[in-house]
């Protein structure tokens, strides 16, 4: 109705203005208007994105230097290839993402289950509770992480472990599973309350009906969730699937602040990110850096076309 | 009504926390400043010298003429400050060519990012700006941005100690303006050696050294010092002693030398023993470490004279304890010292006051009095040989680091002054230093596997990723 009036105004004002018709006049027609308002964004895109993506592929084939770029052809591929740190990124930004998704989705649905059920006191609470690291900072929450794991007697995780424990003093930044299980902590410890709040509205979204529905044919609570918030939370799961499986293999600021922006032994903490900061800011090298961030594109896309597809976003709709 | 107002709360809350994190990050930024060769204190009040105080007086003055503005760039505010102490008393000494510094400090990555965009855009780039050394073989690629600086260095250059110049220069041009030599030596905590019944002045030779490490691991069940996993301070020492570099001419990797191995495998010995221990992120220079070396989990330990500002800064429990001495050398042919770290100073090629910024910044940096005031301020060990002379200065009783230490630095500075190796910062040297770091130190010292395997090894993956 609201459209309509709006759309009935315009075109009255239009033969009022009939004569003059001014550039405002012009932005201002239903067929100009749409493509104003979406200006905004599709400059944003295109300065921000295609451009980026686009010079990132021509860089991949330079020497970038200052006042110096040269066309090396496949020199920066080579190199990337017989690397033998960028397998290990891969692995490590690989494994990492896949814990986190392991540990990222059960646990806050669960949590938010929890927290949405009317048994549960003190939901207000723990809803705060469980979002508050989300507003801290990474950089601080790496810091504090890498003194809560501090290789020292004294660091507090290793003095719990041998006053209360009595075992002994763990390398926890020095060793690579005991490194992935600091960062994949770190990042349960930030992202939770997050997907707890995704989970949430999700939960919302369901009808109240379907439960009622489900108590009146006698399921149990174990059923109620499995055969009805679990298919209903689907495009939320899939959603947070989509971004976590991005957010793992984008993950960085985590991993610098935890080995103090230096490299890690064995490069245990070495991410796909990392690597590209360590080759194209450190070393100088933007054209290596320039393909391997190709490489995590096409890898973040395969993975993801995957997923969407097995999930039935994309293609055919099973069921 | 009441929901409003819980919303105005919230929108409250939200920007105190923003403006929290902001500033947790600064502090965070200030964490990585730390580990810079630096010191961002003030200086104390008795170093404040009679200079300062006629600077003040000079820029309460109008200053006559045209001022140039002159936009200056640096990671650490404590050279920024520097920089316009000098800046006051140029204006002093050059009434018609009055300068007026806009000083800019960012996050030591964030700087050189910015530096190194803005000079590959060729827009909004400093006249003068600072250079870590790490990031300096980053510039010297493709054509250089920076104005040669060797003729305006020309006045001071015979008290200058030169192989410290070579540093921060290409093809036999100077480019930066250097802050210090950060000449190595060794720092020993006489209170815990004396424990164990070890007098240091005795230590002249690595074997000597290696005889300490056993006493002393025999006598208290403790470790003298740590196996460096992060970091080539303890290599590079070594391998400069024995007059080779990391990287040869052309600047490509040389790990595969004999003398790399004759270092490593005596580091490796160490350890084979038991003799040396591992201290939380592998090096001395991490909060971790200097944590270690505050709790007296290390003894003795090589660094330049740039370190010096840890302990006062971080250590205050060990001021009176701790003597500078030379380092332990393998026999009487070996070079004393090696000068390593540090940040040249930089003067933008295109810029409108490119010379002016050049005379400035040579008189800042390498005139007598510029390098004074880089020890009293800073702490720097000067590159100007007149100020170690000058015993106004070395013998100041009023000066922070003279007070903390039991020995004098500038007799230590005076002693090796003829040997001081000069290692070469090339375009590989930041790939080389991480890959020695995160692969060949932990495969060599922590699992153990065989050195000349691992240098053969690390020669030809690094020589694979070199340009």
């Amino acid at each position: 109705m609201k459209e309509r009036t709006l759309a009935l105004t315009t075109q009255v004002k239009h033969e009022e203005h009939h004569q003059k018709k001014s550039l405002w006049d012009k932005l201002n027609s239903p067929k100009v208007a749409p493509y104003v308002f979406v200006l905004p964004f599709v400059l944003i895109f295109i300065i921000f994105f295609i451009y980026p993506i686009f010079s990132t592929v021509v860089m991949s084939f330079q020497s970038v230097n200052i006042g110096d770029i040269q066309f090396v052809g496949l020199d920066n591929y080579r190199i990337l290839l017989s690397s033998s740190t960028f397998p290990v990124a891969i692995r490590n930004s690989l494994i990492y993402t896949a814990l986190t998704l392991l540990l990222l989705i059960p646990f806050p649905m669960i949590l938010a289950c929890m927290l949405n059920s009317k048994a549960m006191r003190g939901s207000n609470f723990f809803r705060a509770f469980l979002f508050l690291p989300i507003l801290c900072s990474v950089v601080v929450a790496g810091l504090t992480f890498r003194f809560l794991f501090n290789e020292t007697d004294t660091g507090l995780v290793n003095s719990i472990i041998i006053n209360w424990f009595g075992g002994e003093k763990v390398r926890w930044l020095s060793l690579r599973w005991p490194a992935m299980t600091v960062m994949v902590a770190l990042a349960c410890w930030r992202w939770t309350g997050i997907n707890v709040i995704y989970f949430m509205s999700g939960l919302n979204s369901i009808p109240v009906e379907l439960y009622e529905a489900c108590d009146i044919d006698g399921a149990n609570a174990w059923q109620r969730f499995w055969f009805v918030t679990v298919p209903l939370l689907k495009p939320t799961i899939i959603y947070v699937l989509t971004i976590s499986i991005y957010g793992g293999l984008a993950m960085f600021a985590e991993s610098q602040m935890l080995w103090g922006g230096k490299t890690s032994p064995l490069n245990i903490g070495l991410t796909i990110v990392g690597f590209i900061y360590q080759n194209g800011i450190s070393h100088g090298q933007l054209g290596l850096a320039s393909c391997a961030g190709l490489v995590l594109l096409v890898v973040v896309l395969i993975i993801n076309l995957i997923q969407l597809r097995l999930t039935g976003v994309l293609g055919k709709e099973k069921a | 009504m009441k929901k409003r107002r819980y919303l105005f709360i919230f929108t409250a809350l939200m920007i105190v926390l923003t403006l929290c994190a902001g500033c947790a990050q600064g502090g965070a930024d200030a964490t990585e400043e730390a580990s810079e060769d630096v010191v961002t204190e003030e200086p104390s009040e008795e170093e404040t010298s009679v200079e300062e105080a006629e600077t003040e007086e000079a820029e309460a003055e109008e200053p006559a003429g045209e001022v140039t503005e002159l936009e200056i760039w640096s990671f650490v505010e404590g050279h920024l400050q520097f920089y316009e102490k000098m800046a006051g008393l140029w204006n002093e000494e050059n009434p018609d060519r009055q300068i007026e510094l806009v000083p800019t400090h960012l996050d030591w990555s964030a700087m050189h990012d910015k530096l190194y965009t803005a000079l590959l855009a060729g827009e909004g780039v400093p006249d003068l700006s600072d250079v870590e050394i790490s990031k300096w073989p980053n510039f010297m690629e493709g054509e250089i941005q920076f104005l040669d600086l060797t003729s305006y260095a020309e006045p001071y250059i015979d008290d200058l100690v030169t192989s410290r110049l070579e540093v921060f220069s290409k093809d036999g041009a100077l480019y930066g303006a250097p802050s210090h030599i950060g000449a190595t030596v060794m720092y020993y905590n006489t209170e815990l050696l004396e424990s164990a019944g070890i007098d240091y002045t005795t230590i002249e030779t690595w074997d000597d050294f290696e005889e300490a490490l056993r006493t002393y691991r025999d006598s208290t069940g403790n470790y003298m010092t740590y196996c460096e996993t992060y970091g080539a301070y303890w290599f590079t020492v070594m391998l400069a002693e024995m007059g080779v570099d990391l990287i040869d001419e052309d600047g490509m990797p040389q790990l595969n030398t004999e003398e790399a191995l004759r270092a490593v495998n005596l580091i490796r010995k160490w350890v084979d023993e038991d003799l040396v221990g591992f201290i939380a992120t592998g090096n001395a220079d991490t909060p971790e470490g200097q944590a270690a070396v505050a709790n007296g989990e290390v003894a003795a330990l090589p660094y330049p004279l740039w370190y010096m500002s840890r302990f006062t800064s971080y250590m205050d429990n060990l001021s009176g304890k701790i003597a500078i001495a030379k380092l332990p050398v393998f026999d009487e042919n070996s070079y004393k010292s090696v000068g390593l770290g540090g940040t040249g100073t930089v003067v933008y090629k295109n810029s409108e006051h490119a010379d002016l910024a050049a005379e400035f910044i040579t008189f800042a940096k390498l005139s007598e009095v510029g390098s004074t005031n880089l020890w009293t301020d800073l702490g720097f060990d000067p590159i100007n040989k007149k100020v170690w002379e000058n015993l106004e200065v070395t013998q100041d009783p009023g000066n922070k680091f003279l007070a903390y230490f039991q020995t004098n630095p500038f007799d230590v500075l005076a002693e090796i002054q003829d040997g001081i190796f000069a290692v070469k910062t090339k375009q590989n040297s930041g790939l080389i230093n991480d890959y020695l770091s995160n692969t060949t130190w932990n495969r060599i010292y922590v699992n153990l596997e065989d050195p000349a395997t691992v240098l053969e090894e690390t020669q030809e993956e690094l020589m694979s990723q070199s340009n």
